[in-house]
């Protein structure tokens, strides 16, 4: 379990690829359907590739974690049927008024190494 | 449309309502099953006191805002910065919004919902403005 205590600044939890498949973008417009579809993915799916990284990799969570903050940087958006890679790793963590904060940044590049987009996640950590 | 160098004062609304429904989907496409968001249970022992939906759900809606508003370069080369202000209930109904800043370096945006309360607010910055941040 990744406490408060525990984790570390610079830990690296390492990489999580996502296709960005005729399925994922099909889910995507179920739920957001005004989302043109222009061949690229729409802004809002950057959260698709960091979340999942930060799911996945970020584990065993405490239950109850709640997102206090988020930054993303868009430089491109990819186009569907990419496969991008995010990597994750804790930026730091910080105990302010008895709240335990945990900051996490992501990259995510394209197939060909470019980077998409940047990210950085502050977390209030449950335990 | 207009296209991303274009400068208007305020975003076009855009709403929706966040229904246990849309909650689900959310954590499926991202893979995020917090309790907090899926378990009424476990959440209802939490100091949320019930379901609140993942924050992001609510910030495609800023994306969507600032395409209609800008134009498709307005998404594909920005920076967003946003808080976490209060949670997003199941049935919220929420509208997100902005307006562009005094000193002219990209917009302030916000999330309210239906009791005209924010839940979620930030900044947006394009190209070269936000290389000073």
């Amino acid at each position: 379990m990744h406490l408060f205590d525990t984790l570390q600044e610079g830990t690296a939890f390492g990489a999580q690829e996502l296709h960005l498949s005729d399925a994922l973008m099909q889910r995507w417009t179920s739920l957001y359907p005004d989302d043109p579809p222009d061949g690229r993915i729409p802004a809002g799916m950057i959260a698709v590739a960091t979340m999942r990284a930060y799911s996945d990799l970020v584990v065993p969570r405490p239950p109850g974690n709640i997102h206090g903050s988020q930054r993303y940087e868009m430089l491109r958006r990819p186009a569907v049927g990419e496969r991008l890679t995010t990597r994750i790793a804790c930026a730091g963590k910080e105990l302010k008024r008895d709240r335990r904060w945990v900051h996490f940044d992501t990259e995510t590049v394209g197939e060909d190494g470019t980077p998409c987009f940047r990210g950085r996640m502050t977390i209030l950590w449950a335990a | 449309m207009a296209d991303g160098t274009t400068t208007i004062d305020r975003l076009t609304p855009v709403t929706k309502r966040i229904d246990r429904a849309a909650i689900r989907l959310y954590a499926e496409l991202t893979d995020d099953f917090n309790p907090i968001h899926v378990d009424p249970d476990f959440a209802a022992t939490t100091p949320m006191k019930g379901i609140i939906a993942h924050g992001l759900l609510s910030v495609n809606l800023l994306w969507q805002s600032v395409r209609r508003s800008l134009g498709e370069a307005a998404v594909s080369d920005a920076t967003l910065d946003i808080r976490f202000l209060r949670p997003v209930r199941e049935d919220d109904v929420v509208t997100a919004g902005g307006q562009r800043r005094v000193d002219g370096d990209g917009y302030d945006v916000w999330i309210d919902n239906q009791h005209g309360e924010t839940v979620i607010a930030g900044r947006i910055r394009h190209g070269a403005g936000r290389a000073a941040s």
